[in-house]
């Protein structure tokens, strides 16, 4: 099997070959760490990633904007990419990048989105949205009418063509979609606190927001998949903590799962039947919810949220999960690891649906050595629940 | 007469804020005691509204309008309220660890614990050990509470415990935590008092805590 005929029997519950030799990503400044570890630096980092950077790895895709690292990748012979096609579905034209405030060691600043953002000046850590370019129902109008306007023009990089030319003839698998979802979204559009009054006090505004970024969505998908063959979309969410969902069920049902049915019912039209869905956090009370959606993969299960994926595999038996191995055991050392691997991976693989992953981005408190015990163990499995194997 | 009290715990659980400044200035002018109206009108819907978020029947959407509602109420309330009215619960000094920007937790902790009787100091994001610790002697905090989104910035927290100890105040102060990464176990390794689940949970911990020191 190739990469793309191996991702899409795993996703769809068929037996393949064996499984992937994957990740979810690293932060950067992991991957700096293990250079200083042993990790041969052959590509490198540029500079200006920051230390909180994520570098996304080979089951995440790799977003428009974001990196990933090759070093890591070669040296420990992953599996190809699942690649995402560079056509943005945020805002165009972008907003400029620019500081808005200084204060001693932190700052705030706007993105590209829009979307108001704090964080350290060496951005060692990961940055918290504050707020946005919509308060109001003016906002919203004016945004959607400068900024997402339902066009091709200028979301695709200029050398499309061959892309697609490359797409057609692929051996690995090719998904839509960017860090962006029915709530991610409006979340860059209006920070999270000011999002989650909104659908009290603007409810019309936030079913608007949502049936119309599922038709700016379809409008946009449907120009690529014209032309070339998807094999599955992304949505980034990220809507839950350790706690649970940040809204309720109920919320969910009312504004959210609207956009999800009209977007996956029009996916399913071209035949995309694969929907993964990026949500960090306690996600038990939206599972449902997602599945009802047309969701069919979700990742990446972190444990220290209390994510178990062999629960999630007993309630859920037909969907896709990746990710779930969690990241503090791979800290930990030997045993740990052990343990973590064997309590979950040959249950998952036995029942398929399931691509091993680190269950978030790889922490700064893994050491190399940990990471390369924890690889090697992990593909000593794999090949233990493989028909063949072809990656030593 | 109406039962106030009943429709300001009422509109505070739902959030619903016109109908909280209108309903104080109602009771006001029934000639109901303030502290009443604060007590067991407000506070009690705040209280309501932490206990349905603890069981799962209420959001962090359900906590903001609630928190909302309350601010607007005790504006109208503040002008007529005596020291007496008033049962401070205690002192907290609030922030996230240095290198952490991630305050929605802690804001949410912030609002739960002004809304349920303590007098908070918000030293916002990225604050340092020795800046908690300068804080709390300047306030004369009963409960230094701080949070972490990141097992990276997570590390820092036993600083701020070292820091509390170095100022002396460790009989006198408690220190309580949160955060994506953080649990109980970690906070008895690190010899932090507290550990909170969430704002509601914090309001309990915070509680448990001032009951300890006295």
């Amino acid at each position: 099997m190739n990469t793309r005929e191996r991702f899409l029997a795993l996703m769809n519950f068929q037996e393949p070959d064996r499984n992937f030799v994957w990740e979810f990503g690293y932060w950067a400044g992991t991957v700096r760490r293990w250079y200083k570890e042993g990790l041969p630096r052959i590509k490198g980092l540029p500079d200006e990633i920051p230390e909180g950077s994520g570098l996304f790895a080979e089951c995440a895709g790799v977003p428009l904007r974001r990196y990933t690292t090759y070093d890591v990748h070669d040296y420990f012979k992953m599996d190809p990419y699942l690649v995402r096609i560079p056509l943005n579905i945020g805002a165009y034209p972008p907003f400029e990048e620019k500081i808005i405030e200084e204060h001693g060691d932190w700052y705030i600043w706007q993105d590209w989105d829009g979307a108001i953002r704090k964080d350290i000046k060496d951005r060692s850590t990961l940055p918290t949205l504050v707020g946005g370019p919509v308060d109001n129902r003016e906002d919203w109008e004016r945004y959607k009418a400068e900024r997402l306007r339902p066009s091709l023009q200028g979301r695709l990089p200029s050398n499309w063509p061959q892309l697609v030319a490359e797409y057609q003839k692929r051996d690995y698998p090719l998904g839509l979609g960017q860090m962006h979802g029915f709530f991610g979204t409006p979340r860059y559009l209006m920070g999270v606190e000011n999002l989650l009054m909104k659908y009290y006090d603007d409810p019309e505004m936030m079913k608007d927001m949502n049936n119309y970024l599922a038709d700016f969505w379809m409008a946009l998908f449907d120009g690529v998949l014209k032309e070339v063959d998807v094999d599955a979309v992304f949505i980034w969410e990220d809507m839950c903590y350790k706690g649970g969902p940040l809204i309720s069920p109920e919320m969910f049902r009312e504004f959210i799962l609207p956009g999800y049915r009209k977007l996956t019912s029009f996916l399913r039209d071209y035949g995309v039947r694969i929907v993964l869905m990026d949500s960090d956090g306690d996600v038990w009370k939206l599972l449902p919810l997602w599945i009802e959606g047309g969701v069919t993969v979700v990742y990446p299960f972190e444990v220290a949220a209390g994510m178990d994926v062999v629960e999630v595999r007993k309630a859920f038996p037909k969907l896709g999960i990746t990710g779930g191995i969690d990241k503090r055991a791979v800290a930990q050392g030997k045993e740990a690891i052990d343990r973590e691997l064997e309590a979950k991976v040959p249950f998952m693989l036995q029942h398929g649906g399931y691509i091993p992953s680190i269950d978030h981005m790889v922490s700064l408190d893994v050491s190399f050595e940990n990471f390369k015990y924890y690889r090697e163990k992990l593909k000593q499995i794999l090949k233990r629940y493989s028909k063949t194997w072809d990656r030593d | 007469m109406p039962d106030y009290l009943a429709t300001l715990a009422e509109g505070v659980r739902t959030g619903n804020e016109k109908l909280v400044t209108q309903t104080v200035e109602e009771a006001l002018n029934a000639g109901m005691a303030p502290g009443e109206i604060l007590n067991q009108g407000l506070v009690a819907g705040i209280r309501a509204l932490g206990q349905l978020f603890k069981d799962g029947q209420a959001y962090l959407p359900e906590i903001l309008i609630s928190v909302r509602a309350m601010r607007s109420g005790m504006e109208k309330l503040k002008p007529h309220l005596a020291a007496k009215d008033i049962q401070k619960k205690g002192t907290v000094v609030v922030g996230t660890v240095e290198g952490d920007m991630h305050d929605i937790g802690k804001n949410l902790v912030k609002m739960m614990l002004e809304s349920n009787g303590y007098d908070v100091h918000d030293l916002g994001v990225d604050v340092s050990a020795d800046s908690f610790a300068q804080a709390t002697r300047d306030t004369n905090a009963d409960i230094v509470a701080t949070s972490a989104l990141l097992t990276t910035t997570m590390t820092i927290i036993p600083d701020i415990v070292t820091a509390v100890e170095k100022a002396g105040l460790k009989k006198k102060v408690k220190v309580m935590i949160g955060g994506a990464p953080i649990t109980r176990q970690f906070a008895d390794e690190i010899g932090a008092e507290g550990y909170a689940d969430d704002c509601a949970s914090a309001v309990d911990e915070a509680d448990r805590l001032m009951k300890l020191a006295a």
